[in-house]
């Protein structure tokens, strides 16, 4: 039986994001959005769902939506799934926690679907700056991709002036995310509710100060 | 119909890092682009400035009178006030482009057929500033500088546009096809777009104002 090859071309880009005919724009923002679904944040659902809502609005309701397309990438033990880059207003906010935590997949595929979209923007005349996030509240304990392959796409990310993030909910996160190369690290020591809300909030400010910006933020993204 | 304006950078100030020298804007009542003289210091600031102030009087007595205000001498005017301006206002009947300098005219017939009209003075444009200098500092033009009126019947054309002298480099390149596809569908980003794909071609500013 012939193995099933999937590869990537002009249309399938296209398809999985946003058409570049489709944008009234001439300078773009994609955001990626990584958000850790494993079973560890089972108590923060709610809060989660909340989060990602307040977060979806906020950047529905600056004046930078219009430049902004927004992917969401989902992991853990059971799925690493990387969404295309869409319009904030269909950003999902629904939110399930389960499992353990896929990170260093999330980085290498979200990072190969990100610098496929931007390469092919740039080949269209696009002005593109990115944002590369990550919530976490954990090391990885499930990937099939070593922690040199994550770190390797995160350098190449920093090497192409792509603002790296991660926020660190929780003591867990923070040495994973510095051994791994993020330029910004937002550290959330105290794991509760209130410090969640606080931590998305930061995020969608940070993203659309970031936004704004006529230049990349590499090491001063996160707006408290 | 959709209001379409450019402004886009050459390549060759990109490479430079020098500033655009073209501005202009685009209204209900007013399609304009106006292209900075290379030799003022800082063109750019009076035409952009030029603009900002049409745009609200839509008189061109008042708009030089208050430049003049803030430019008073020779080498300010110099520096500051010399850049070409084109314009278009109609009417029921016509539209009429107004003209000081060098560019392009955008004509757009009733069979969606693209044609230009050229405005070449040999690399001397008539600014408009010339009537504030005085007659010893200048080679030319010393009888003053008036504006050109050109009427184009709305029977004839479907649309009338300005551009400045940098669309010479689209119009002649291998690209002039998608743009007149993307001018056509007035489709501004994709312009941009074909211009910033592009950039090396585009070697001077382009305003383009449809």
């Amino acid at each position: 039986m012939n193995e099933h090859v999937e590869i990537l071309g002009l249309d399938e880009v296209e398809v999985q994001n946003t058409a570049v005919e489709e944008l009234e724009t001439e300078v773009i923002n994609l955001i990626f959005v990584g958000i850790d679904q494993s079973g560890s944040m089972f108590s923060y659902q709610n809060t989660m769902e909340e989060s990602l809502r307040d977060f979806k609005d906020a950047l529905e309701q600056s004046k930078e939506a219009d430049e902004m397309l927004v992917a969401r990438a989902n992991f853990n033990e059971y799925t690493v799934d990387v969404g295309g880059y869409k319009k904030i207003s269909q950003f999902d906010a629904n939110y399930i926690a389960d499992g353990m935590t896929p990170l260093y997949d999330v980085i290498t595929e979200g990072t190969e679907k990100l610098t496929t979209y931007m390469t092919y923007l740039k080949e269209q005349g696009m002005r593109v700056k990115a944002v590369f996030a990550i919530f976490s509240d954990g090391d990885d304990t499930s990937s099939k991709s070593a922690l040199k392959d994550a770190k390797a796409s995160i350098d190449t990310l920093n090497k192409q002036e792509i603002t790296t993030a991660f926020i660190s909910f929780g003591a867990g996160a923070k040495q994973e995310a510095d051994r791994l190369g993020f330029k910004n690290i937002l550290n959330i020591t105290n794991s509760n509710a209130s410090e969640l809300r606080k931590a998305f909030n930061c995020l969608s400010k940070s993203v659309i100060e970031a936004s704004k910006s006529v230049v990349a933020k590499e090491d001063d993204f996160f707006n408290m | 119909m959709k209001l379409l304006f450019i402004n886009k950078i050459g390549y060759e100030h990109h490479q430079e890092w020098k500033n655009c020298q073209d501005f202009g804007f685009i209204d209900e009542r007013t399609k304009c682009v106006v292209d900075g003289c290379s030799e003022g210091r800082n063109s750019e600031v009076g035409a952009k400035l030029f603009c900002h102030l049409f745009q609200q009087t839509h008189n061109i007595e008042q708009t030089f009178e208050t430049l003049l205000s803030l430019y008073p001498h020779f080498e300010d005017i110099k520096n500051h006030l010399l850049f070409t301006i084109l314009y278009v206002t109609e009417d029921e009947e016509n539209f009429y482009v107004h003209a000081a300098g060098d560019g392009y005219i955008l004509k757009q017939n009733h069979e969606n057929k693209f044609s230009y009209e050229r405005l070449d003075f040999d690399n001397s444009p008539p600014y408009y500033s010339y009537n504030f200098v005085p007659k010893e500092y200048l080679k030319k033009y010393q009888d003053g500088v008036t504006f050109d009126v050109k009427r184009y019947s709305k029977q004839e054309y479907k649309n009338i546009g300005v551009a400045t002298d940098g669309l010479e480099y689209l119009l002649r390149s291998e690209h002039k096809e998608n743009f007149e596809t993307y001018l056509l569908e007035r489709k501004e980003f994709s312009i941009k777009r074909l211009i910033n794909r592009f950039h090396a071609v585009c070697k001077d500013d382009v305003t383009i104002s449809f």
